[in-house]
């Protein structure tokens, strides 16, 4: 899958992007002319109003919606012409996505629930699982079901199920949304880490704490998306 | 393999309050259809076997307009007719009785003999029965007065074996002729403290006859319509369970978008979707399947006290009923699936 004439280290490439919506009163343009990079190892954070369209670029990054028009490059390879198993396969293998609350499948445990991606791949390696358990302090819940487990050990489940299969990006979409502000910071110390060990993450947060959380920062506002200075104050 | 199994066991323990509803239907309709079949197959066999008791050499006659059978024409729904190895004569007219017919032996006195039918001598032999209530057990040489006609007792039979149908130890039997090369037992239908069955010559036969044989097959044949009328009425019930069930599951599974949005995103493919379902389905069928032949077992066991005709379960009939019931189930459940398998991720979460 992986792009093994691709010397630069160029991770997803958005050019001319566009998503429209068909609606009763008019199309809805969600994205509009998108032109980004993302390379490894970078940590995007992306801001944005409510209904800006920052989920919807987070879907396209994440292979799990074609853009209307435009092309999507992911290690230098079109992603245009994936059906939808190798798009399946290739989310698997290579993203990982941290979804706002309730993201796990409410009967299986904790530890099941990390599980479901490797079992997905087909590859199943408990010691990994044991580590990311570790990883994310939540290895005595692991037997837990979803409902019987607070709101930040839900969430540090998410991100394990995001890492087990040692995904070369994360997509992070709302993560703190739902959690206090203890647990949220928690959860952005986390991805940092993650960061640290050269994992791409791209972070959706309208939280401006966390706006300086990455090295890169856009802002999308009425579908399109501007590249920020980190140290610079956000519209 | 392990894994979505293990999957399936835990939906199934987590959700079976609101799908136990579903289950309950394909269990009632799989236990109606397998109790009807066992009652109709028992109730078959027994009137199969009855019939066959009485012997293949019985031809049943619906009418006849013979003037000395006007009395048994009053008092009977139908008469019938014995064959015997006379049965191969095609000549006219034959005696019908000889010595040793129709299998009955005697324990006092003297069966009929063809003289006695020759010359149509008014001589009886009686069954067991009507010697004890008819002449307290001293029958031979007294008079029977059938039709107008006094019969001289000269025969007592031995006891014999009745039938569901039949009960010769009610029985009188008088000197007849053969038709058409058949000798004839006319029986009186319908009187139960006393059945007549009496040789006897009938000259112009008009009437409808049908064989023993004959007659079982049209009852099989009748019995196998109404068994098919009953296949037919049992699969839509048994399609009415599995809509039942099926609803119960597409309910569930409209609350599980959610999940299917969370499995897809993680890299589930929509064959990986299906199969998982799969196994999900076919838990809930064998489960309801197992939970039926367990209910269909109890149930016969308790029947088979009070109805040996019953019979054991039928094992043939429950494993082709239970494969159409889980190839309906799988069929109509993989549909449904299929749908829910395609739907967008991004929709599936919202």
């Amino acid at each position: 899958m992986s792009c093994m004439n691709c010397s630069d280290s160029k991770m997803i490439v958005l050019e001319h992007v566009y998503q429209v919506y068909p609606m009763k009163d008019g199309p809805v343009h969600a994205l509009q002319d998108v032109n980004v990079t993302i390379e490894k190892g970078d940590f995007v954070v992306i801001q944005g109003q409510s209904g800006s369209g920052k989920t919807t670029l987070l879907h396209i990054l994440g292979l799990l919606k074609n853009p209307s028009e435009g092309t999507v490059r992911y290690e230098g390879q079109d992603c245009k012409g994936w059906d939808e198993t190798t798009c399946a396969k290739y989310r698997n293998q290579t993203i990982g996505f941290v979804m706002q609350q309730d993201a796990l499948i409410p009967y299986l445990t904790l530890e099941e629930n990390i599980r479901v991606p490797q079992m997905i791949a087909g590859k199943i390696k408990e010691e990994s699982i044991g580590k990311l358990l570790r990883f994310t302090q939540i290895e005595k819940q692991k037997n837990h079901l979803p409902n019987e487990c607070s709101g930040g050990q839900r969430q540090r489940a998410v991100l394990a199920r995001a890492l087990v299969n040692t995904p070369q990006i994360l997509l992070c979409d709302e993560p703190t949304a739902s959690l206090d502000s203890a647990n949220a910071n928690r959860m952005v110390q986390l991805l940092r880490g993650l960061h640290r060990i050269g994992i791409t993450i791209v972070l959706v947060t309208h939280d401006k704490r966390y706006a300086k959380a990455g090295n890169r920062l856009w802002y999308v506002h009425h579908g399109r998306v501007t590249e920020c200075d980190i140290g610079s104050d956000i519209p | 393999m392990r894994y979505w199994l293990g999957h399936t066991v835990a939906y199934i323990r987590y959700r079976i309050r609101p799908i136990r509803l579903g289950i309950a239907a394909v269990v009632i309709s799989y236990v109606c259809v397998m109790m009807v079949h066992q009652i109709v197959t028992g109730i078959h066999q027994q009137i199969s076997a009855s019939m066959l008791d009485m012997g293949l050499d019985h031809v049943w006659i619906s009418a006849t307009y013979a003037p000395e059978w006007e009395y048994l024409k009053e008092h009977a729904g139908y008469f019938r007719i014995s064959a015997s190895e006379s049965w191969e004569y095609k000549d006219d007219i034959y005696t019908v009785v000889k010595s040793e017919y129709p299998e009955v032996m005697t324990d006092s006195g003297r069966m009929i003999r063809e003289t006695d039918s020759t010359y149509g001598l008014p001589v009886c032999v009686i069954g067991q029965k009507v010697n004890q209530n008819v002449f307290q057990n001293q029958g031979l040489h007294k008079t029977i007065n059938v039709n107008g006609t006094v019969y001289e007792v000269v025969g007592i039979c031995s006891p014999q074996a009745g039938s569901l149908l039949e009960d010769p130890d009610y029985t009188v039997y008088v000197p007849g002729l053969f038709v058409y090369g058949q000798p004839v037992t006319i029986e009186i239908g319908g009187r139960e403290e006393l059945r007549l069955q009496a040789y006897a010559g009938l000259w112009n036969l008009d009437c409808q006859m049908i064989s023993q044989k004959e007659l079982m097959d049209t009852m099989d044949g009748l019995m196998k319509t109404i068994e098919n009328g009953l296949v037919i009425v049992s699969l839509v019930s048994v399609v009415i369970g599995l809509v039942a069930m099926m609803q119960c599951i597409l309910y569930e599974w409209e609350s599980r978008k959610k999940e299917i949005g969370i499995r897809k995103t993680m890299g589930q493919s929509q064959m990986q979707l299906m199969k998982q379902f799969f196994f999900e389905i076919s838990a809930f069928l064998m489960g309801a399947l197992g939970i039926g032949n367990l209910v269909c077992m109890v149930l016969l066991a308790i029947g088979n006290r009070m109805c040996s005709w019953l019979g054991p379960f039928d094992f043939v009939f429950g494993i082709v009923l239970g494969l159409g019931t889980y190839g309906i189930g799988i069929l109509m459940g993989m549909c449904a699936v299929y749908g829910i398998s395609r739907l967008d991720a991004v929709e599936c979460m919202r």
